[in-house]
């Protein structure tokens, strides 16, 4: 007998818990490769050339698998050589960088390879985090309002990666419905979160980048400052809560400079010392403060320097800002830390305390060295004049009056002046910026013996006044300027400027008004809109973005404890610990609130409404007095059952009911515009009935 | 405006009162199986075919004659045998003499309405013929494609398959029956009034109340009826339910489902109303649904009442 | 350990008793940061520190918006989830060793009429205890869907928990149920290859060898008797195919000695158990296959001698539930 033989023993398989592995032809991958790319480009300067074009080879390489014109991801081996070999490039240039960017250029390597290597759900996730750390990271560098705008569209691109990793199926168009609707639902409990979690101070001092210094310089040769006037850039922005000060006494301080060679001015290296010295001991600089004083807030631009721009002598005011402000001897406010990021900070400035100061023997000395050589012609003629003048008032206005009487003029365009360059400039040329004239003033009176030395700083700015905001000055880089200090014993440090007398608009006016004929103003810079202040259009847009800008630093940026203060005060009135508490309570329902009202539909879309919700009451109605419709019977069947069961009053009313509910759910509808009014009717309706149901059963129980 | 709207009713008005007629008219002649009689309607508005099922002499003939003379339908009988051959039914072509060429002599499917009485009797190549027929609703013949006339209807009869001497048909064709129903003995009343009447002659004259015409539109107008959203729910409801339970050997498949939307359609049309309710599908799921299902379990006793299982088993009002 | 998973699945009996379907809902979903979430959760916590430390705002509304997402996405990923409904569909017999695969029927639209009432996104299902899985993409969703559950021994088995999960939308939350389900999985004996041992051959009363030879068609041994009605499932071997051309419809002819050879199959009791249900599930499946008679005693529980499909189902139901055949009647 042949038995055919079967084969019914199968052989098991066997699977392992290897990490889940991924599609290649995912959306979320060709997502990922865009964001890691577009970051790149917005931190063009701080990453490494080469780590970008190794971004870029990674995002050509997972567009490729993508759109399957390559099948295989490069091999493991091939990427670990690759990884060795640029974490060494890495260690070799981070060495120049410094920590932050080192991390930062090491964050986008890592992600870049990644994004070569992904295959496993693990590795995914990892570059989703580290890539949203990075955008975390971006905000060091890029705070303006278009950047801020490109980074929130980034991070909804990784939800919608995340999305489409997790339903891969969904079309680009329900993804970003479904995940935009999820974002949106976030971002008021996030705002929430942001305005009322407490601001803490820095936990600790961080590594900070090393970055070209920007705005004024430490050191300035005359001629410096007219480079700095062909930039159209902010410098910092001032809030003046009540009045601000009319546009000739804007002289923001900001470096005081009292080393001079002969040649160019800088910040006196022992002063310098000093400074140090007194820091260590905590020995702060008191002056003498008295008099009328205003009040203002001060928005300063990156600049990676220390120095902050003051009105006359200035105090930091408030906790926070006098933590992190250093008044140094020559009346200066120094940050303690560098500015990284735009920084506020408050001010109150003593329009006419500098009477009161001291001059100690260390400042008066340091404010009448000059060079024993050079300028020759100078020299001479100072010697002559202090002859002449011995009264060091008399003697200051004569020197006033040879610029002003001279034929001096002022240029952003002054002649290379290479030896000797104040001789040159008083008795040749008789041309120049403001450098020049301070420059040449300050070296004047030093020879007369009459303590003075160089103030850079910015002078003017653009007034903006609204109804409903508080008055703000623009300071622009091409408003930078330089002025003299000199001491006289009765008056103490007096303020000379020298341009006033020769070009008085530009105290009165600006630069802009200055250079009108020269038609010098931003020549650098054709399509700037600051110098397309004629055309009426791109004027109201420049004003427009610069108060969009403002109000994004001032309340954006500059959210700060002091702000976060005052919004609990206006919210709970004094700041007891019970009402904060309670203020946090309140927070915690809050969003529990927003979350329910979000999901309330999603919930709600379970149960039914209308003229159905009608109806089932009714049933349910019935059902209390032990009469309940069977699960599978239809509505015509059980009114039926209703009518042969009961009453007129019972039976009508719930005829009524089904005839309204089969009605309106199962009839066809009428035109749409008919429809709400016939609903609202036929709810109304019902709910008539329902009632005189209820009313009927009510005999019926016992 | 007013008369634009409402004349579309008064003509769906009209054509339901004709409907009621020929309901009566047929009443007459079957006294006592209003309901079988309005299904078989259904079935024919739903433009379906329809396969009457019991035992000899309960008048499955006498529904079929007397619908296709109330309808004013061309009538044919085929009397389904075992030695019945597909050309008896569909036609043949004879050579003519005189002519020197092939004539075809059409069979009695070219009819509107045939009767294929006891269909379970004849082979199954022939029973494979007239479903074929049924389902292209044209016969091909000899390299030829003839259309069948329209409307077109098969009522079947069969008998119960304990019968000796029957060919059971197939499943798969059963499928093709829009509807399956079962006649049922008269209750006493009906078979006493069936008694009483007076017979002239040898037949009850019945008349023909609408042409074919106006059957056509009335099938047109019936599949206009509205269906809501919630009828189809419950619809896919229904068939879903008898494609995930265990007690169905053979779930309704895709086009049960649409046989019962168009028959409850037919039906909500018969009852006078412009859309469908629960009750409609309820009613006409036992005619279209049984004789597709088939029970898992090996037990006779639950073969008669799938349909009912299912029904029970889900609520039209949940959504 | 085994006594902490015991009371695990005592309280998951009580939490989430077994039914024939599920409409997911508080009771049956649970929810709890994935791996992801809590990576995703401590990048927030960087976030916060370097945003702090930085007095960075737009860093720290990053960090914050993170959070509210995290927040919005428990919501959204339990309320996806929560629109799945599940139930279990015919489940077919199988033999030891091979995978029965239980088709799950998963609805995941709500009202079958909005975009936004259906849920999205995969769902992993599998079966509690066991490695592997599937995945399931609602968006794509064709039903039912098979799972593959490894039969590993004979008899009735209740169908261990179900196990479904999704990560939908972020994978920042895991949602998941173990559902317990009231079906059942009949799994038959493996059936190993064996010739007819010899005390069947003497049961059957007829020469061994005889028997053997012609098994394939039993009617050659036999003589002819009458001619009867052809009904469903009888063998095409015995139509009278004469009777059939005259036109005298299926009649199917019978013999004589087909009442007396009668096989009866009983358990070999001199091999181990397994192997003698083995071998047993063998011979009925090779003489169904040929559409012998036979008989079927196994312990106490005797069939009589018949043939045909549903006689063969109830030969492998007591083979496969032996020896609690007691539970094939319920």
């Amino acid at each position: 007998m042949q038995w055919s033989v079967k084969f019914w023993q199968r052989e098991t398989t066997k699977s392992e818990n290897l990490p889940r592995p991924i599609q290649a032809k995912n959306p979320a991958h060709l997502f990922l490769a865009a964001i890691l790319i577009v970051f790149t480009v917005t931190l063009y300067e701080q990453v490494i050339a080469w780590i970008s074009l190794l971004v870029v080879c990674a995002v050509v390489i997972r567009s490729a698998i993508f759109f399957a014109y390559q099948k295989h991801l490069p091999s493991m081996r091939t990427l670990n050589l690759l990884a060795i070999l640029s974490t060494l490039g890495l260690l070799y240039s981070a060495w120049s960088l410094g920590f932050l960017l080192g991390m930062i250029n090491l964050l986008v390597l890592a992600c870049a390879l990644k994004l070569m290597q992904m295959r496993s759900q693990r590795d995914f996730y990892q570059l989703i985090v580290s890539t949203l750390f990075l955008l975390g990271c971006g905000f060091i560098f890029n705070q303006s309002i278009s950047m801020t705008i490109v980074y929130s569209v980034l991070t909804l691109m990784i939800i919608v990666a995340l999305g489409f990793f997790h339903a891969p199926s969904l079309s680009l168009g329900q993804q970003t419905r479904q995940l935009g609707l999820l974002s949106l639902q976030a971002l008021p409990i996030g705002l929430l979160l942001f305005l009322l979690l407490p601001q803490l101070p820095p936990l600790w001092q961080t590594p900070r980048a090393k970055t070209a210094e920007s705005g004024l310089a430490e050191k300035i040769t005359p001629g410096d400052i007219a480079r700095l006037s062909q930039s159209s850039a902010l410098a910092f922005r001032a809030t003046f809560a009540d009045g601000s000060p009319n546009h000739a006494s804007r002289y923001w301080r900001t470096i005081v400079m009292e080393d001079f060679d002969g040649r160019s001015w800088q910040v006196h290296p022992v002063r310098k010392q000093q400074r140090l010295l007194f820091q260590s001991m905590q020995q702060e600089f008191n002056p003498v403060l008295s008099g009328p004083y205003r009040d203002y807030d001060i928005i300063a631009e990156a600049t990676q320097q220390s120095w902050l721009p003051a009105l006359d002598l200035a105090t930091p005011l408030g906790a926070k800002s006098q933590s992190e402000i250093w008044q140094s001897n020559d009346f200066q406010l120094i940050s303690l830390q560098p500015l990284v990021s735009k920084y506020q900070y408050s001010v109150r400035s003593f329009i006419a305390a500098m009477p009161y100061q001291v001059l100690s023997q260390f400042d008066r000395e340091l404010n009448l060295s000059v060079p024993k050589t050079g300028n020759p012609r100078t020299q001479t003629w100072i010697q002559d004049l202090r002859t002449l003048y011995p009264q060091d008032t008399v003697f200051t206005q004569a020197l006033l009056d040879y610029f002003a009487g001279q034929g001096f003029s002022y240029t952003l365009r002054p002649s290379a002046m290479f030896i000797d360059p104040v001789d040159t400039f008083l008795f040749d040329t008789r041309a120049g910026f403001c450098s020049h004239f301070a420059s040449a003033l300050a070296y004047s009176l030093r020879l007369a013996g009459i303590p003075a030395r160089l103030v850079t700083g910015y002078q003017g700015g653009e007034l903006s006044t609204k109804v409903n905001q508080a008055d703000y000055i623009s300071v622009y880089q091409y408003d930078a300027h330089a002025w003299v200090e000199a001491w006289f014993a009765e008056t103490g440090w007096r303020r000379f400027d020298p341009t006033a007398l020769v070009a008085p608009d530009r105290i009165n006016f600006g630069l802009r008004q200055a250079m009108q004929e020269e038609g010098s103003f931003l020549a650098d810079s054709p399509f700037s809109l600051a110098r397309l202040t004629n055309i009426a259009v791109f004027n109201q847009l420049r004003l427009w973005l610069a108060d969009v800008d403002y109000n994004w630093s001032r309340w954006v940026l500059g959210f700060d404890r002091q702000k976060q203060q005052d919004l609990f005060k206006a919210i709970v009135g004094k700041l007891t610990p019970q009402r904060l508490a309670l203020l946090g309570l309140g927070i915690v329902s809050i969003i529990a609130l927003l979350l329910l009202l979000f999901f309330l539909p999603h919930w709600l879309a379970g149960r039914v409404s209308g003229p159905q919700r009608f109806y089932l009451d009714a049933l349910h109605a019935l059902s209390k007095v032990g009469f309940s419709r069977p699960p599978w019977q239809g509505p015509q069947d059980f009114n039926d059952t209703v009518a042969q069961q009961f009453s007129a009053e019972i039976k009508q009313p719930f005829a009524q009911l089904t005839a309204l509910y089969l009605h309106s759910y199962y009839a066809k509808t009428s035109s749409a515009e008919k429809e709400t009014s016939q609903t609202e009717r036929v709810t109304r309706q019902m709910k008539q009935h329902l009632r005189k149901l209820k009313r009927g059963l009510r005999q019926v129980k016992p | 405006m007013f008369a634009q709207l409402n004349s579309p009713l008064q003509v769906e008005a009209m054509t339901q009162a004709l409907l009621e007629q020929a309901i009566a008219q047929s009443c007459r002649a079957l006294i006592g199986k209003q309901q079988q009689i309005k299904l078989a309607l259904t079935c024919l508005l739903a433009n379906g075919h329809l396969l009457i099922e019991d035992l000899p002499g309960m008048g499955k003939t006498t529904l079929s004659h007397s619908i296709a003379k109330v309808l004013g339908m061309q009538y044919a009988r085929i009397q389904f045998t075992s030695d019945l051959l597909p050309a008896d039914m569909l036609g043949i072509s004879i050579f003519d003499n005189q002519q020197q060429q092939f004539h075809f002599h059409p069979g009695p499917i070219f009819s509107q309405l045939v009767l294929a009485d006891e269909i379970n009797r004849a082979s199954p190549k022939t029973q494979s013929a007239l479903l074929e027929a049924m389902e292209e609703r044209q016969v091909s013949m000899d390299g030829q494609t003839r259309a069948l006339p329209s409307p077109f209807f098969v009522i079947g009869t069969q008998n119960p398959l304990h019968q000796a001497g029957t060919y059971p048909l197939p499943e798969s064709q059963l499928d093709r029956f829009l509807m399956r129903i079962q006649l049922g003995y008269p209750d006493k009343e009906a078979e006493k009034a069936m008694l009483q009447q007076p017979v002239n002659g040898d037949k009850l004259i019945l008349e023909t109340v609408m042409s074919c015409e106006q059957f056509i539109k009335a099938q047109q107008e019936a599949m206009q009826v509205h269906a809501s959203e919630a009828v189809l729910n419950y619809i896919v409801r229904l068939v879903t339910f008898s494609r995930e339970s265990q007690q169905f050997a053979n779930p309704l498949s895709p086009r049960a489902s649409k046989a019962l939307l168009s028959a409850a359609r037919g039906w909500a049309f018969i009852n006078k109303r412009d859309y469908v309710l629960p009750e409609d599908i309820q009613a006409i799921l036992p005619a279209v649904a049984e004789h597709r299902l088939r029970s898992a379990s090996t037990d006779i006793a639950a073969q008669g009442s799938l349909s009912k299982i299912l029904l029970e088993a889900v609520d039209p009002l949940v959504n | 350990m085994q006594m902490l998973q015991q009371s695990f699945h005592r309280w998951l009996d009580k939490r989430i008793p077994a039914a024939d379907n599920f409409a997911l809902n508080h009771k049956t979903i649970f929810i709890f940061p994935a791996k992801f979430g809590w990576l995703y959760l401590a990048l927030c916590t960087l976030l916060f520190l370097l945003g702090t430390n930085y007095q960075n705002n737009l860093m720290l509304l990053l960090c914050y918006f993170l959070l509210a997402v995290f927040l919005v996405s428990l919501m959204a990923s339990y309320s996806n989830f929560a629109k799945l409904t599940v139930s279990i569909g015919k489940i077919h017999q199988v033999y030891v060793n091979d995978d029965v695969q239980i088709p799950l029927w998963l609805n995941a639209k709500q009202n079958s009429s909005t975009f936004s009432a259906a849920m999205h996104g995969r769902i992993s299902a599998q079966f509690m205890g066991l490695s592997s899985g599937i995945d399931v993409d609602c968006d794509q969703l064709t039903n039912p869907v098979a799972l593959p559950l490894p039969c590993k021994k004979r008899g009735w088995h209740a169908l261990p928990r179900l196990t479904l999960s999704s990560l939908y939308p972020l994978g920042l939350f895991r949602c998941w149920t173990h559902l317990a389900f009231h079906s059942r999985v009949l799994v038959y004996p493996l059936p190993l290859v064996n010739n007819l041992s010899p005390q069947h051959r003497q049961a059957a009363g007829h020469d061994a060898q005889h028997a053997h030879k012609h098994s394939h068609d039993p009617s050659l041994q036999h003589d002819f008797s009458h001619l009867k009605a052809y009904q469903t499932g009888e063998s095409l071997r015995h139509v009278a195919w004469k009777q059939v051309a005259k036109g005298r419809g299926m009649v199917s002819k019978q013999f004589t000695g087909q009442q007396q050879q009668v096989t009866w199959l009983e358990l070999d009791t001199t091999v181990e158990l397994e192997l003698a249900i083995s071998r047993l599930c063998f011979q009925v499946l090779e003489l169904s296959r040929f559409n012998h008679v036979f008989g079927f005693v196994l312990g106490s529980y005797v069939l009589d001698p018949d043939s045909g499909e549903s006689h063969r189902l109830n030969c492998l139901q007591a083979l496969a539930s032996y020896p609690n055949i007691a539970m094939v009647a319920n």
